[in-house]
């Protein structure tokens, strides 16, 4: 039973969540509880307040991703020990654990650790002598060599919570991996934009990874390929409510051809390489030039277009100062026989002074193409997600068709076999997503 | 107490390695590239997948680009597409002989850098690459036949980690 930030955030939260591990108890199972950080963004002992404890020392010094694990895995230290104390005062006895005592190894990746194994002795002798472990989500240890001493902390990265309870889950052969959350489960949609967006009782894996991928934060991806992988049946549910939540199950068992939700990722900045002036030639070298860059940042690309006028690609309005300082001002020189010609790159129509000052510096140098970055701020990419439905004939007329009739602009469209999604301003995000969700029927949806 | 022996014969192994898992490729597509439609360009581009639906033509890939759309159909149905747009748009191309290489990585967007350095190494091959889409756990490329070869060669070379 895994319980997320909304969860074990408050007093009577934290009552209600531990009342549902005495309940299951009382049905005879045997429960593992597995916490996520009390709170959400700006609660006292959430994950991002640690991260800030770090990084106000001095902004422009970056901690080290060691260091950060330490720190940011204390969250899920404080919420287990008060979970397993509360339980204590409600008359059950309960045992907290770091990831590293539960038997939780991971590979040496600080900040985005994977399970590559866990040994669940500890947990499984805690279960005989029917005391309630109590695990921090999130965490596992690294161990660099064999006899190192207590290993080194590391955490697993987004939805690294999901992933610690279907991983113990499969490990300990659990008889069902329920995850509590703030919802009664995978919804049509966000329900702040769609109110009484229904609950689905069943999505495969494929669907629920898909959402995820896409926008929705109901449950990771991670902690749903290993519930796949070992043949664990998989819930979300409410910690709030009693409506009996999503069952997570293998592609055979849901309805073939249907549409599962729209989704809608966060605020996106949609950036456009105008590659016309570019010599034919230097042209593959200046795209490889700019992926690679994109990569060696890290950057989460978006609606990656390749078309024969230049490339384009959105980005994360938090990664986007970083796309700024890296590409505004960019100079690729492409060498060809015994000539070189220098690229300059401009985000916008107008040079910034430093694009201005580049350019300047390298006049002595011979002619500079300046290549111009077209950016449109403020976007969103809202999909339709559906299990074997996007190879019918039709549905990019449907979604194009219903867009454009209530007059929202569709900047760019991009599909797979489980989704079909369109770039959209992001003032518009709430129409697109009601309007869709009517438009294929969603209300019904179960 | 041996904790190693423990490690050794009570241990479930877990995630799937980091990076690439597979590169496949499947082939049998045209693709389409209309231009120069008339103003308005949305009504005119619903024009033609309003025609395309009507012949029960499924379309994937599908590109809103600067004076038309591109997109890519099971390539059985490339003369069909190619007699329903010769009455319709003058400026039109079928290229046939299309492929999707298909690279397969688990959560694909948590690592993060992972889809542009595909991208990266794709573009590296020196071939026409008309289409980008991804999946949760596949980047998919839209190439000629030999090209996909070609980019799934290049990807297993220089990305995929072989298994220790």
């Amino acid at each position: 039973m895994k319980f997320g930030g909304t969860s074990v955030a408050t007093p009577e939260a934290r009552r209600q969540s531990a009342l549902r591990v005495i309940s299951a108890k009382e049905k005879g199972f045997s429960p593992v509880v597995v916490v996520s950080a009390i709170g959400r963004r700006g609660a006292p002992y959430a994950t991002d307040t640690l991260i800030n404890l770090l990084k106000e020392i001095d902004p422009t010094v970056e901690p080290d991703a060691r260091e950060m694990d330490m720190m940011i895995a204390c969250g899920e230290i404080f919420s287990s020990v008060i979970f397993a104390h509360l339980l204590k005062t409600l008359g059950q006895p309960a045992m907290a654990f770091r990831g590293g005592q539960a038997g939780i190894r991971t590979d040496g990746v600080f900040g985005n650790a994977r399970v590559v194994g866990i040994n669940p002795i500890a947990l499984q002798r805690c279960i005989e002598q029917r005391v309630i472990p109590v695990v921090c989500g999130f965490q596992g240890t690294f161990v660099p060599e064999p006899g190192w001493p207590g290993g080194e902390l590391t955490t697993l990265g987004r939805g690294g919570s999901d992933t610690t309870a279907s991983a113990l889950g499969a490990a300990l052969k659990a008889y069902a991996v329920e995850i509590f959350t703030d919802v009664e489960g995978v919804k049509t949609a966000d329900p702040d934009f769609v109110k009484n967006a229904p609950t689905l009782r069943k999505v495969s894996y494929a669907e629920v990874a898909e959402i995820a991928h896409l926008g929705a934060k109901v449950l990771h991806p991670r902690a749903a390929e290993i519930a796949m992988k070992y043949n664990i049946p998989l819930w979300v549910k409410s910690t709030f409510s009693e409506d009996e939540g999503t069952e997570v199950v293998s592609g055979d068992q849901v309805q073939a051809r249907r549409v599962t939700g729209v989704t809608h990722t966060g605020k996106l900045v949609y950036l456009q390489f105008g590659l016309q002036t570019a010599s034919p030639e230097h042209r593959k070298e200046l795209e490889t030039r700019v992926y690679e860059m994109m990569a060696r940042y890290n950057m989460s690309l978006h609606m990656m277009n390749l078309s024969p006028s230049g490339i384009g690609f959105a980005v994360p309005r938090d990664q986007y100062p970083i796309v700024l300082d890296l590409l505004d001002g960019l100079v690729i020189p492409v060498k060809n026989d015994d000539k070189t010609s220098i690229y300059l790159f401009q985000i916008g129509d107008k040079p910034s002074l430093e694009a201005e000052t580049q350019t300047k510096l390298l006049e002595p140098l011979g002619e500079i193409k300046i290549l111009t970055i077209g950016l449109t701020e403020g976007c969103t990419m809202v999909s339709v997600v559906g299990y074997e439905y996007m190879r019918q004939a039709g549905v990019f007329l449907k979604v194009l068709r219903s867009l454009c009739d209530a007059q929202v602009p569709v900047l760019q469209t991009s599909d797979s076999d489980l989704s079909l999604s369109v770039l959209i301003p992001e003032s518009e995000t709430h129409k697109a997503v009601s309007l869709l969700h009517e438009e294929f029927d969603l209300a019904g949806a179960n | 107490m041996n904790t190693t022996t423990f490690a050794e014969t009570q241990e479930t192994p877990f995630e799937k390695q980091r990076g690439i898992s597979r590169v496949e490729i499947r082939d049998g597509f045209a693709q389409i590239h209309i231009s120069q439609l008339p103003d308005p360009l949305m009504d005119a581009r619903l024009e033609i997948l309003q025609v395309l639906a009507d012949n029960n033509i499924s379309i994937d890939f599908l590109k809103l680009t600067q004076t038309g759309l591109a997109f890519l159909v099971q390539e059985r149905s490339a003369d069909q597409v190619a007699t329903l747009l010769a009455s319709k748009v003058p400026h039109h191309s079928v290229h046939r002989d299309q492929s999707i290489v298909m690279v397969s990585a688990v959560n694909m967007r948590d690592e993060e850098g992972l889809l542009a350095r595909v991208v990266a190494v794709s573009i590296g091959c020196g071939v026409q690459i008309d289409h980008l889409g991804d999946m949760h756990d596949q980047l998919l490329i839209v190439t000629s036949r030999d090209g996909a070869r070609e980019i799934a060669g290049a990807v297993k070379d220089q990305l995929m980690e072989v298994p220790s």
